[in-house]
């Protein structure tokens, strides 16, 4: 009772009923809609994901987090949707995500941790090795120190671990990463206030006394070590610092502290982790918290009267074998900070420190360290201002370390030194040295003169610059013998394509989404893509020499050599962190397609390896699934009604929602047509001449193209068939029954691009079987024309379109309908080749040209 | 041996002829019936179309005449005054006029010509003949258990009589 109240008053109110409470065909169109709502955000996450590995795009690990969440969510969804429309039928595919999910957790969990070891270790006991134990810092001066044997003053490292310990003593851990998570990347705003958050509770924390008796211990070592109570410079040398990525000045260095100070020091270089600037630098270089880890490098004070920064190549031009060298009077804290011009010093490798060039400038100001501890800025008495700062041999003698560091690391370093007062040279850190790429800086024109451009509009989807010979692809058969090096050209995206990416030097395609599953695969191989031309099938030749510029969207004739040269790729300065690493990893368990082909046995759930295999099943069953409405799950329905037209159709409605303007009458006029797609069917449908009511008092004559005595049945009642329709806003399935033929078309058309599809399926006829093939031919010619993929098997026809934009697929829409009533018993005059060319040549004058005039 | 020759030996089999169904234009029958020409050409020449309908029922023949006269109903309507005299045909004016285009867009059931007679399968030529020359028809549906199975015409009719006659 209480349910029969319920749905009358949903029935009258119009309050949208749960899928449950639907009609088993609206539930199952429901679900269909869900469905195909979590395949577009599934592809547009994956396409997102492999945006990021690009190298352009910043991120942190709270974006993998969260893309990993929201693509658990939505493929799970998807599934259930799947599952729900099939009648539990995929609990197989249920259990391939399950599977592949576990996969792509495993990779999450791979977390690095801060390595166990002593609190503080001396430079003898370090090597390059280290630098997840010590930092980067004091890892790479102890590793020229002992296997170089250059001069090093003897130092100590206050390791990653001890700062482990430093956040658990004051249980900080937790805190800071819940801190961190309050900002992201996007919003600046909230930095700040991190910031001094973090900085705060650094502040606020105790070095633990352990950790105090171990630098006190180590100093006390260096002491006797000396046999002088030296002041001390202290130096970040956080985990991630100079590994790959410089963090040149992000963190904090004290010099000339008084060793009662460490601790407090300490404490200050691990909250300089924590400074807006550091903050950014990190999160933007897309590392993770956990790598956030800091040691400290300890070293006693070189009372220094010059120094500099010694590169081991200058970097403007880096093939030649010239080491840079600049040098200030006092701490070499000036020579980086711009306080003063310092000198500067070009020395050839070859004959070994040759000065190729210097320029001396005034230095009327230096930095030195005061006794009691500190530093200050004073004057540079008068005769030094205007002097070198080094000699031809101390020159030459840097020069010969710079070979042997270069040839040691394998690549150019930035290198601090000192001169002391016993007039010593001494290195104080060493880290890669980041040379530009010379080629690639300043960016290309935009249109390369003096060839002519063939197109120039469409989406780039996946950039670099391509040229070969055009191959068009019209079929699958097509893909067959594409040759190394082709430009695949093509009306439209498929995953199909996969198959020749390999060897593709860049695909252009009329139509089609960024974010499907072709422009996935695309950016997978890094093959150059632009889509959306719009005509490139039109405006391209089978054959023609063409270089695709998928940078700037320009398609050009012939090859054009100034962009081929230029570097495709350049190098991804985020590649070696752990961040990047990750979401490489995982993509690779998302992205992959390996069910290309349905026709394949190996379209199964069971051979699903990535969540993309899983999507790409769903989407192609679920439409099998939405097919397979049957007559006899339409008529158990309750509410069909009837259209009514001059048409010698008879067709049941069926309305899922928002497909038809409802009335009190069960018949429906055709301007009562809502749904997108049947509406342009229907105006197809509605212009083409129709069979009118037979000329009365005709005495007709069964014939023997009629088989069986119900089919021949004379003078019956007036012939109609049963057609029936499935209706809603986006939605139609419509299965005709007209003369002896029977097709069907499916189509869903939105906005979003990539749900739109349609289906079109013929078959049969009352003629000969030559006559009903030849009827086939035509309208497998003519779906050809309107771009539609296709599969013959003698009368029987399946075209599919997908991804087209609305309007494209209302055209073809109307256009089916046009062919609908055109091939009705077209097979009956088919009585010879010649005569099907002329309709088709019929049809697409006709009909097909005045559309794409429109 | 002629008088066991029957009209089944010398009709032509139902999907060897053309044909069409009845909604279909002049337009498009003319297509065919021009592409019949090049199809047949040396073995027989179709000098009309059959007209079915959705059920493959036969319901009409169209020839070369109904096309023609379909085309431009003026023949019809003026036929009085033309009578007098065939010179005033000058009257009728733009014969391949816009008028005729328009024309060609009307369905084949409009002109076709219905079936007046029809002939058992294995029925002598004789009664082919007398049956054509009674009804002045030039084709006639042949039919075998009540389906039209072919047509027999006039042309082969005359083939066969002019061997007998000629003795060859």
């Amino acid at each position: 009772m209480v349910t029969a109240l319920k749905r009358a008053w949903q029935l009258i109110t119009g309050v949208p009923r749960p899928p449950e409470a639907l009609s088993p065909l609206a539930a199952k169109h429901a679900h269909f809609q869900r469905l195909l709502h979590a395949n577009n955000q599934v592809l547009a996450l994956m396409a997102d994901m492999e945006e990021k590995l690009s190298g352009d795009y910043l991120f942190d690990f709270q974006y993998i987090l969260a893309a990993v969440n929201q693509l658990r969510q939505e493929t799970t969804a998807l599934v259930e949707a799947l599952n729900q429309m099939g009648g539990q039928r995929y609990q197989d595919l249920a259990q391939a995500l399950d599977r592949i999910m576990a996969a792509v957790e495993e990779v999450l969990e791979r977390r690095w941790e801060i390595p166990e070891a002593p609190l503080v270790l001396g430079f003898e006991e370090l090597n390059a090795g280290m630098i997840e134990v010590v930092g980067g810092k004091n890892a790479n001066l102890a590793e020229i120190k002992n296997r170089l044997g250059l001069p090093v003053p003897p130092g100590f490292a206050v390791s990653s671990y001890a700062y482990k310990c430093f956040l658990d003593y004051n249980q900080l851990g937790e805190r800071i990463t819940a801190t961190l998570k309050q900002w992201r990347l996007d919003d600046l705003d909230s930095l700040a206030q991190v910031s001094e958050d973090l900085k705060a509770m650094i502040n606020a924390a105790q070095v633990p006394p352990e950790l105090e008796t171990a630098m006190v211990k180590a100093y006390d070592r260096l002491a006797d070590q000396l046999g002088s109570r030296p002041l001390l410079a202290l130096r970040s040398s956080a985990v991630g610092e100079d590994l790959t990525f410089t963090f040149a000045g992000q963190y904090a260095t004290y010099l000339n502290v008084p060793a009662t100070e460490m601790a407090a020091r300490y404490k200050d270089i691990v909250a300089s982790l924590f400074t807006p600037r550091a903050l950014f630098y990190y999160k933007n270089k897309g590392f993770r918290e956990e790598e956030m880890a800091m040691g400290v490098m300890v070293l006693p004070m070189v009372q220094s009267q010059a120094s500099g920064v010694l590169f081991t190549r200058q970097t403007e031009l880096a093939d030649q074998e010239v080491a840079l060298i600049n040098a200030v009077w006092g701490l070499g804290k000036y020579a980086v900070s711009g306080r003063v011009y310092p000198d500067h010093y070009l020395a050839a490798y070859q004959p070994l420190g040759q000065i190729v060039k210097q320029i001396i400038p005034p230095k009327p100001e230096m930095l030195v360290s005061l006794p009691e501890g500190g530093v200050k800025e004073v004057p540079v008495p008068a005769k030094q201002v205007k002097a070198p700062c080094l000699n031809e041999s101390q020159i030459t003698q840097l020069v010969e370390w710079a070979v042997m560091l270069e040839s040691h690391f394998g690549k150019p370093q930035d290198v601090e030194w000192a001169l002391d007062a016993a007039d010593k040279l001494w290195l104080l850190q060493c880290r890669p040295l980041k040379v530009p790429t010379p080629k690639g800086a300043e960016p290309r024109p935009r249109l390369v003169k003096d060839y002519p451009v063939l197109l120039e509009q469409g989406t780039v989807v996946c950039r670099g610059v391509g040229s070969g010979p055009v191959v068009m692809v019209r079929q699958d058969q097509d893909l067959k013998n594409f040759p190394v090096g082709g430009v695949l050209v093509a009306r439209h995206t498929s995953p199909k394509y996969v198959t020749v990416m390999p060897n593709a030097a860049a695909i252009i395609t009329d139509t089609g989404s960024p974010t499907g599953h072709m422009a996935l695969l695309a950016r997978e191989f890094q093959i150059p893509t632009i889509i959306n031309t719009g005509r490139a099938t039109q405006v391209l030749s089978p054959g023609q020499v063409v270089t695709v510029d998928a940078y700037y969207n320009n398609i050009y004739e012939g090859e054009v050599p100034e962009l081929l040269e230029a570097p495709g790729g350049k190098g991804n300065d985020l590649a070696d962190t752990q961040v990047f690493q990750t979401l490489k990893t995982l993509v690779k368990k998302v992205v992959p397609l390996n069910l290309v082909n349905p026709q394949e046995a190996t379209f199964t759930p069971a051979h699903c390896q990535t969540i993309h295999d899983i999507v790409r099943f769903a989407h192609e069953v679920s439409m099998r699934e939405m097919f397979k409405l049957t007559e006899g799950e339409f008529q158990d329905h309750q509410g069909v009604v009837e259209l009514e037209s001059e048409l010698p159709f008879k067709v049941a409605i069926l309305d899922l929602g928002g497909g038809l303007k409802r009335s009190l009458r069960s018949k429906i006029r055709p301007q009562q047509i809502l749904s997108i797609p049947f509406k342009a069917f229907w105006e197809g449908l509605a212009a083409m001449r129709w069979p009118q009511a037979k000329p009365a008092g005709v005495k007709s004559f069964a014939s023997v193209f009629v088989n069986t005595d119900a089919e021949g049945a004379q003078g019956g009642a007036p012939y109609r068939d049963q057609s029936y329709l499935i209706l809603s806003k986006n939605y139609m399935n419509f299965s005709i029954h007209l003369g002896y033929h029977f097709s069907t078309v499916e189509a869903y058309v939105s906005d979003q691009i990539n749900d739109n599809y349609l289906t079109f399926n013929f078959q049969g006829g009352g003629s000969t079987p030559e006559r009903r093939e030849r009827r086939v031919r035509l309208i497998e010619t003519i779906i050809d024309h309107l771009h539609l993929n296709y599969q013959r098997q003698g009368d029987h026809l399946e075209a599919r379109l997908a991804k087209y934009p609305a309007a494209e697929m209302a055209c073809r829409l109307r256009l089916l309908g046009k062919l609908t009533l055109y091939t009705k018993q077209l097979d009956m005059v088919m009585f010879s080749d010649g005569i099907v060319d002329w309709y088709i040549k019929d049809f697409l004058q006709e009909h097909v040209k005045i559309e794409e005039k429109q | 041996m002629p008088k066991k020759t029957k009209v089944k030996d010398l009709m032509i089999r139902l999907e060897d002829y053309p044909h069409i169904p009845y909604w279909f234009t002049l337009r498009q029958a003319m297509a065919i019936v021009r592409e019949v020409a090049i199809k047949f050409e040396g073995v027989f020449e179709p000098r009309a179309v059959l007209v079915f309908d959705e059920k493959y029922q036969l319901m009409g023949i169209l020839t070369l005449r109904d096309i023609i006269k379909g085309l431009e109903p003026r023949f019809l309507k003026e036929t009085s005054l033309v009578k007098q005299d065939v010179s005033l045909t000058v009257l009728l004016g733009d014969l391949f006029g816009p008028g005729m285009k328009q024309e060609s867009q009307k369905p084949v059931s409009e002109v076709m010509s219905p079936i007046k007679i029809t002939i058992e399968a294995d029925s002598s030529i004789a009664k082919a003949i007398f049956l054509m020359i009674k009804e002045n028809v030039g084709m006639m549906p042949v039919l075998q258990d009540n389906k039209v199975v072919g047509i027999i015409r006039l042309s082969e009719l005359f083939t066969e009589i002019s061997g007998m006659v000629l003795g060859d």
